[in-house]
């Protein structure tokens, strides 16, 4: 009964015409800034912070917060059209969005996304709703070691990933982590790897490397083959998902979404593991994985569901604990604090208008995407039709403004250069970004958990042991690493045989 | 109807703001004739981050001219002052950074400026303050209890917001002082460090600020304020670390800098600008929202100020082994 009670609560909020004009401009925001690939939520929302000065409390993060859930509908629109990952959490769709849009299926792939998207954001939001209060205690009892022993977890499934060579992959997987640990080390204070560059002491950008990597990379190769697009472009024939393409994809939205959720609740890397996980988890479910990588429709419903469900998830530290999941959090809680609202276990009891009337925020704001992302696909495939001459430069242009915007650093955009010709350079010689950038992203969660573990236990690795959830999670990875060393014996031994 | 009152309360500062910064208009015929830029060392969001941004909305208002924050985060804020050295001396170009890219960094970096030469400094206008916490659940009340306790458990671990903060910095004159053993974890900042606590995974944490609310909502206990020479009022039974006879790292404040050789009417007219701003009820009102101690200096003082600290960093960290790199 409570439940429903306190949902009134907060509909009565949203319902006010103001609180429901902010939510359906922030979305709106948050759809352009997440197609437009560079300019993120962050920046946006930075930049409208003062706005929020002049509004009330929770308006203005109704409004932030559809911002932030806006953009991840949008963030996969450039990795299928593209091939440019609009954030770390879209990474995994590139491989089979792309796919997908040169078979000219990119309505189909947007619509999932969209459609995978509204199920997984609706679904965390209830799940926010019942289960927050014992998921913060859960979330509280990951100390360094169960970091740790998640983040090898969550490098072990790295290896499911790779398409072609599982060496390749964890090869490239072994340069993000050592990308990661560019920069100012936390445990130190020292710089390493800077070259006395001092924009490097904060480490290279994510948004840089991305770009660079898959984006330059992908104007590069494209270069080479003119011709192409037109075939491209006459094959273009439904918009929406057909049938099979739902029955493919429920029990991939399904489960993106729940494995999205609980993995967002863990501060840090939690959206970009979500999508990770999920995508691995449907290869190895699926019968045909060898369709993956090569426009399976679960591999863009799988991770673009569990990026948007980590998106609610990761609202539960911020509103019960006060702790910032992300920058994007820090901003919100940074918006609650100019009006003299600390978040945080008392928020519930304090403000329940302001809890509920966001979480009410998120119902409404979840079905203003769906409608206002449908019909934008047919808009978005006819983006496909612009010739080579045009979209390339255009791509260019884009990368160059946005790796530049994110910290007004010319030395981003020379990083950026130089990352499109690494990524050039690997994609000829069949080396994926993917694992890579995914490496890169957990290479410094991870280095500092083992750190601090190793402090706390005074040098000892047994603590990684002695935690049941460490234990678990590294027992885990070890079960996944057999499991693929078997099936790599098999291959061969069968290839022998033949 | 909340918000109405507001949007007229507003409308009322608008107009109040105005009237009052007209003879400013008079008096400034050159400066300022186009927008100024202010680097924020700082992410976006971060405490540092909203003040510069109410700064910068204040001073616009009084200055009549566009105020522009630009986060340029980045090795504690050395970027950002790296680059504010590196502008020409106009007043069109300026700095809100921690004083610890002056007292604290250029002895653990090597900085892309001098930290005594390359600034003409503006004001400070708050400061940065440490407390050391225990969840309220543990038996230990006071600080004589923790430390006696402290000395009967070697090997106490705590989490700081970082390497060589203040806050780092303040306990381990505290450990050095009583003779104690801790393990210290640095963490990436100050929510972290307070998860940590939270989570049980350590004994008590070095609080840089966001403690506070957890102070307020009763999750944590106050043992010992540093960084400070004043006991703070809302627990005046809680002792300083100077009152137990130990050295304190002094406070790190938020400062407004810009490039040296600033022409003195261009300074004096910002500092009285940034005072102005500081002081208004809205500004107030923001640090006391974001538990921020206002704490004003005026040029002439943080001057004399930033270079004792300079010194006092300089003997602490060369005490503790840290080693300048690159």
């Amino acid at each position: 009964m409570e439940f429903f009670n306190n949902l009134m609560v907060g509909f009565s909020v949203i319902f006010q015409p103001l609180n429901l004009f902010f939510c359906f401009l922030g979305v709106f925001i948050g759809t352009l800034i997440g197609v437009l690939p560079g300019i993120g939520p962050v920046g946006t929302m930075a930049i409208l912070l003062p706005i929020t000065y002049g509004i009330p409390p929770t308006t203005a993060i109704i409004l932030l917060a559809g911002i932030y859930y806006g953009a991840q509908y949008g963030g996969s629109t450039t990795s299928i059209l593209v091939n440019i990952p609009g954030e770390a959490a879209s990474v995994i769709t590139c491989l089979d969005g792309y796919q997908m849009a040169l078979q000219g299926r990119a309505g189909p792939a947007l619509g999932i996304a969209a459609f995978g998207s509204f199920i997984a954001g609706t679904f965390s939001v209830i799940a926010l709703q019942a289960i927050a209060p014992p998921l913060v205690r859960v979330a509280l009892s990951f100390g360094p070691p169960e970091y740790f022993s998640l983040m090898v977890l969550g490098l072990v499934i790295l290896t499911y990933l790779a398409q072609k060579s599982m060496a390749k992959a964890l090869m490239m997987a072994g340069v993000g982590l050592l990308l990661g640990t560019v920069g100012l080390d936390t445990m130190t204070g020292q710089p390493r790897f800077a070259f006395d560059i001092p924009e490097l002491l904060d480490g290279i950008g994510l948004v840089p490397l991305v770009m660079g990597l898959f984006g330059i990379s992908e104007v590069f190769l494209n270069v080479e083959k003119v011709v192409q697009r037109e075939v491209i472009a006459a094959k273009i024939t439904r918009l929406l998902p057909s049938l099979q393409d739902w029955a493919e994809s429920k029990w991939a939205i399904a489960r993106g979404s729940v494995i999205g959720f609980f993995l967002g609740v863990i501060p840090g890397g939690g959206a970009v593991l979500g999508s990770l996980v999920s995508y691995a988890i449907e290869k190895r479910v699926s019968k045909n994985p060898e369709k993956f990588g090569k426009g399976a429709i679960e591999g863009v419903a799988a991770p673009e569901s569990a990026n948007n469900s980590a998106a609610g998830g990761a609202f539960i530290p911020l509103l019960t604990l006060g702790i910032p999941a992300n920058v994007v959090m820090a901003i919100l809680i940074g918006a609650l604090m100019i009006h003299g609202i600390t978040p945080g276990p008392m928020l519930l009891k304090e403000h329940p208008d302001l809890f509920w009337g966001v979480i009410a925020s998120m119902y409404v704001g979840n079905a203003m995407l769906l409608v206002l992302n449908l019909p934008l696909i047919g808009l978005w495939v006819q983006l496909l039709r612009v010739p080579y001459s045009i979209l390339f430069p255009l791509i260019l242009f884009f990368c160059l403004v946005g790796s530049y915007a994110v910290n007004n650093s010319i030395i981003d955009v020379a990083l950026m250069l130089l990352f499109g010709l690494i990524g050039y350079l690997m994609r000829k010689f069949e080396y994926e970004p993917a694992p890579l950038v995914l490496a890169f992203v957990l290479s410094p969660i991870m280095e500092q958990a083992l750190r601090q573990s190793l402090i706390l236990s005074g040098g000892s690795f047994g603590i990684f042991l002695n935690r049941p959830i460490s234990l678990g999670c590294l027992l885990m990875a070890i079960f996944l690493l057999v499991l693929s060393f078997i099936s790599f014996l098999k291959v061969r031994i069968k290839e022998k045989e033949d | 109807m909340k918000l109405k009152k507001e949007v007229t309360k507003m409308i009322f500062l608008v107009i109040g703001v105005f009237l009052i910064s007209c003879p400013a208009f008079v008096f400034s015929q050159t400066f300022p004739d186009k927008p100024i830029t202010i680097y924020c060392g700082y992410a976006a969001g971060a405490t540092t981050d909203l003040t510069a941004r109410a700064l910068a909305a204040g001073a616009e208002k009084l200055l009549g001219v566009p105020v522009v924050v630009e986060n340029k985060p980045g090795g504690g804020a050395t970027v950002a002052a790296a680059l504010v050295a590196s502008k020409k001396p106009d007043g069109y170009t300026l700095g809100v950074v921690s004083t610890g890219v002056i007292a604290v960094r250029p002895h653990l970096l090597k900085v892309g400026y001098d930290p005594l030469k390359d600034f003409t400094l503006i004001n400070q206008y708050a400061r940065y303050i440490g407390g050391l916490c225990v969840l309220s659940e543990s038996p230990l009340k006071t600080i004589d209890q923790f430390i006696a306790y402290a000395k009967a458990h070697p090997g106490l671990s705590y989490a700081s917001p970082g390497m060589y903060t203040q806050q780092h910095l303040a306990v381990e004159l505290f450990r050095q002082c009583k003779g104690l053993e801790f393990k210290h974890v640095p963490t990436k900042g100050g929510a972290e460090a307070n998860t940590q606590l939270l989570g049980k995974h350590i004994n008590f944490v070095a609080g840089a600020g966001q403690h506070i609310q957890y102070l307020k909502q009763g999750v944590f206990r106050l043992l010992m304020v540093f960084n400070t020479d004043k006991r703070d009022p809302k627990y005046p039974d809680v002792p300083t670390l100077q009152e137990l006879g130990c050295q304190d790292a002094p406070a790190l404040g938020y400062i407004v800098v810009g490039p040296k050789g600033l022409p003195e009417p261009v300074a004096k007219k910002l500092e009285d600008t940034f005072k102005k701003v500081t002081e208004s009820e809205e500004f107030q009102k923001l640090l006391a929202n974001l538990e921020i101690p206002y704490d004003y200096k005026s040029r002439a003082q943080l001057e004399k100020d930033v270079l004792r600290d300079y010194e006092l960093y300089k003997t602490f960290l060369e005490k503790m082994g840290a080693k300048k790199q690159g």
